[in-house]
């Protein structure tokens, strides 16, 4: 099960996501970010609880995160994520030194994972 | 059976064989509590457990290993020391996974909770399963120093719709970890906008860096189950030791004729034993040799040019960074040799059909050089003689391939040894010698039972208890050794303990009020030893749990016999006793000796003859009617087959006498001629046949004839029996 709920603070939004951001719930993030999409110019994602991650959850970030960069808007991760968002991250072999070749504002979501987590 | 079904059948079998190398290595952990290579050990054969098992849907399994695992990743970094109850609790833990592998439905959950918890209590700073974290451990340094370390370069790219058939690629990757030093890259550029996005499809692949002696099959197990539908790439990164002469001797010149001089600096350039990352994209083919030249017109850093136009994914780079780090800093631990595995799993079925057509093959192989013989024809001859050299090869080659070491089996009863001894209150060491013996896979599975009833023999009747041993001024630890070795076409397995031994005196009297042997018998020591392996037989003055019950000696020599094998027994009161089993390296093809008798043939196991001698009949009217003969000067009873098995006609005037060796006594065999020697296939007589004794099986002649291959211990053990009757009589 998931919940999510979007604050808006002016022209910035903030995605809070509870629960298992698993492939059993795959379809349903799609949703929740597709219609972020429509409705911020400037998005923060919170996963701080979040109670499980998967690689399925990781593309769909890492897709919302080319969608948001295409179209000129920002997306970012909140500094607090869990330290079990960041295991999946380093288990899946994301951890990058640099970031896309697409996004010019290093905004790499998975540039400082590392550094958090040590 | 579908693919599904497949899959987990096989992780099954995987299963079993990591839970006996689990078993072995914390029977060997015991023994030496520091050694972190068997720490490794037993960490990758309980992560992949863990591992394959959540990937084929054993979850129960997967979430209860899960936690050992754990426990030995903290005794792995140092987190943690290893004390017997963490190998009393671990081993608990292993049987319990086989009890989920075996019966699911009876593996008690309040069982695995306790064992858990258990653990838990070893270390109370574990963290709970649903705490845990699942990153992959890190890099086992075990091993890594090896010269045998190759570096491989992989490329994995699942197949898009892996998710939907329950597989997480993710733990399939994390499985390379306990192979050697990994670094793993995910790669993100194939991943779509959101809004085209198949949520449920898999679009990351991974390059590999991977340094391992393990071999390269070692790697592609890892992805055995989804090799058909994924790209695997897999490549050795030469890193310097597959040098290319040319270009090292045109590198030194170039560096010569720069500098007139050639520093340890210049060695890099020389040896081009770093290779540059243009290089490394390169021979990955994710740029092209313009787009690199290109490049390479603007100082800076050809990763971040490459990036900046576009020509490449950051992750491209990322990898290839990692792939030249990687073998930078293999480079400089060791120089590496290139080493792959070349060994492959066959069904055991698979074997079976070769042996049969083997069989079938020195069947008609036999045919053919009896035909070529009477057909005088020196071409045909030349021919069968070679057929005959070449089947010959080919049947022992086959066997090798079914010969197993007998250590496989070492390593259960070592845990055997452990676990009787410690619910008798004993203190046991179990040593063994000649684990590498070879035998047939059949004759290892045959004989469990049998050594698992003597060792638990030795350990109850056998070994005394500490206090006992401490009055009799012996060590309060107790010695049981198993050794094998070869012997001719034997192999002997001794079970040697340093118990109270055999009482010659309690056994005769036990035997006499059985009514086994006549009071005045004279017997040997060694026959009356061989009284406890008569059925009914037990000394044992309680029955417990292990052994006393009387119905397992006979058992074990039934069995032992059934392997064509052989039982003795020696032992010296107070100081212990060796049970000594000879057995035959294989079932299926013997050697045998061809005699006639009448028109029959038969066929006498080639291993037990000793010679041949002829009887003539001054040599019978010399016995004076007893059934013995004068071989050179010594006397040797003889059996006379032509009576035993009722053939009827004339004897020859000269009849010959096979001379064989059982159970240290020299027994003949009178037949009419002796054809000579023969490559025995044997065939089972089924079960119309089976209670017949002296025949132990079948063997089709080249000629489509039939020949029986006589059991010539148990004929020789009725011929005893017989004799004791008439003389009760």
């Amino acid at each position: 099960m998931i919940d999510f709920k979007i604050e808006d603070s002016g022209s910035e939004k903030t995605l809070t996501i509870n629960g298992d951001l698993t492939i059993e719930n795959a379809t349903a993030l799609q949703g929740i970010f597709i219609r972020s999409i429509e409705t911020s110019e400037h998005l923060t994602i919170n996963l701080e609880n979040a109670s499980a991650v998967d690689l399925s959850f990781l593309q769909l970030l890492c897709s919302v995160h080319k969608t948001f960069t295409d179209l000129n808007k920002s997306l970012i991760l909140s500094g607090t994520c869990q330290e079990i968002f960041r295991d999946a991250v380093k288990d899946v072999g994301l951890l990058r030194h640099t970031g896309c070749g697409f996004e010019c504002d290093k905004t790499c979501l998975w540039t400082d994972q590392d550094k958090e987590s040590n | 059976m579908s693919n599904n079904e497949l899959h987990r059948a096989a992780y099954v079998e995987e299963a079993y064989e990591l839970l006996a190398e689990l078993e072995t290595s914390l029977l060997e952990l015991e023994e030496n509590l520091d050694d972190m290579e068997i720490i490794g050990t037993i960490f990758r054969a309980l992560h992949t457990i863990k591992g394959s098992g959540s990937m084929f849907g054993f979850d129960d399994i997967a979430s209860f290993t899960h936690d050992i695992e754990n426990i030995f990743d903290k005794v792995r970094n140092g987190e943690m020391s290893v004390t017997k109850e963490l190998i009393d609790l671990t081993l608990s833990a292993r049987d319990h996974i086989k009890l989920m592998l075996d019966e699911p439905e009876s593996a008690d959950k309040q069982k695995a909770g306790e064992i858990i918890a258990s653990l838990k209590d070893l270390t109370p700073q574990i963290i709970s399963t649903n705490e845990v974290k699942t990153s992959p451990a890190p890099p086992h340094t075990v091993g890594n120093e090896s010269e045998k370390d190759v570096t491989y370069r992989i490329r994995f790219r699942p197949p898009v719709d892996i998710f939907t058939r329950g597989i997480n690629p993710v733990h399939l990757i994390n499985e390379l970890y306990p192979l050697g030093d990994c670094r793993i890259t995910a790669q993100i550029d194939a991943i779509p906008q959101i809004v085209d996005i198949n949520p449920e499809y898999c679009y990351t692949y991974w390059d590999i860096i991977l340094t391992t002696g393990q071999g390269i099959n070692a790697i592609k197990d890892v992805f055995i189950f989804i090799e058909d539908d994924c790209e695997l790439d897999i490549n050795i990164i030469d890193g310097g030791d597959n040098l290319d002469k040319e270009d090292v001797q045109h590198n030194l010149e170039d560096v010569f004729a720069g500098q007139g001089y050639v520093t340890n600096e210049d060695l890099p350039a020389i040896t081009g034993s770093h290779k540059r990352i243009g290089d490394i994209l390169l021979e990955r083919n994710d740029i092209s040799e313009e787009d690199l030249q290109k490049s390479l017109d603007v100082q800076k850093p050809i990763g971040e040019i490459l990036v900046d136009s576009g020509l490449t994914d950051s992750g491209k780079i990322e990898s290839a960074l990692a792939e030249q780090e990687h073998v930078r800093n293999t480079l400089k631990k060791k120089d590496k040799t290139e080493q792959v595995s070349s060994s492959i799993r066959v069904a055991s079925e698979k074997l079976d059909n070769l042996v049969n057509l083997v069989g079938e093959l020195v069947t008609v192989q036999a045919r053919l050089t009896q035909t070529s013989a009477s057909r005088n024809d020196p071409e045909l001859f030349l021919i069968a003689e070679e057929v005959e050299r070449l089947t010959e090869e080919l049947r022992d080659n086959t066997m090798s391939v079914r010969m197993v070491p007998i250590g496989t089996m070492y390593s259960k009863f070592k845990r055997l040894v452990r676990d009787l001894s410690s619910e008798m209150g004993k203190e046991i060491l179990m040593s063994s010698e000649g684990a590498d013996t070879e035998l047939d896979k059949t004759v290892i599975e045959r004989l469990n039972d049998p050594m698992v009833h003597l060792i638990r023999n030795s350990i109850d009747h056998g070994i005394e208890s500490p206090d006992d041993r401490k009055s009799l001024g012996k060590p309060e630890e107790g010695m049981l050794n198993l050794a094998a070795r070869h012997s001719g076409a034997h192999v002997v397995i001794e079970i040697t303990d340093d118990g109270a031994g055999l009482d010659p005196e309690v056994i005769r009297g036990k035997a006499v009020e059985k009514g086994l042997i006549d009071q005045n018998a004279e017997l040997t020591e060694k026959e009356i030893f061989a009284l406890i392996l008569a059925p009914g037989f037990s000394t044992a003055q309680k029955i417990t749990s292990v052994s006393g019950r009387g119905v397992g000696m006979d058992v074990v020599k039934r069995n032992i016999e059934a392997l064509r094998g052989s039982i003795d027994i020696s032992s010296k009161k107070g100081e212990g006793t060796t049970i000594t089993l000879a057995l035959p390296l294989t079932l299926a093809i013997i050697d045998g000796l061809l005699v006639k008798i009448g028109t029959e043939t038969f066929v006498v196991p080639l291993s037990l003859v000793e010679e041949c001698v002829e009887l003539t009949g001054e040599d019978i009217s010399n016995a004076h009617g007893r059934q013995i003969a004068n071989v050179r000067g010594e006397i040797v009873p003889y059996i006379s087959l032509r009576e035993k098995f009722l053939i009827n006609g004339e004897k020859p005037d000269i009849e010959q006498i096979v001379i064989t060796r059982v159970n240290d006594h020299r027994v003949g065999f009178v037949v009419d001629h002796v054809i000579g020697e023969h490559q025995t296939v044997i065939k089972t007589l089924g079960r119309v046949y089976k209670n017949i004794e002296g025949v132990s099986g079948a063997t089709i002649l080249g000629d489509g004839s039939v020949a029986l291959i006589m059991d010539i211990p148990k004929l020789v053990q009725n011929a005893v029996k017989e004799e004791a009757l008439i003389n009760a009589k």
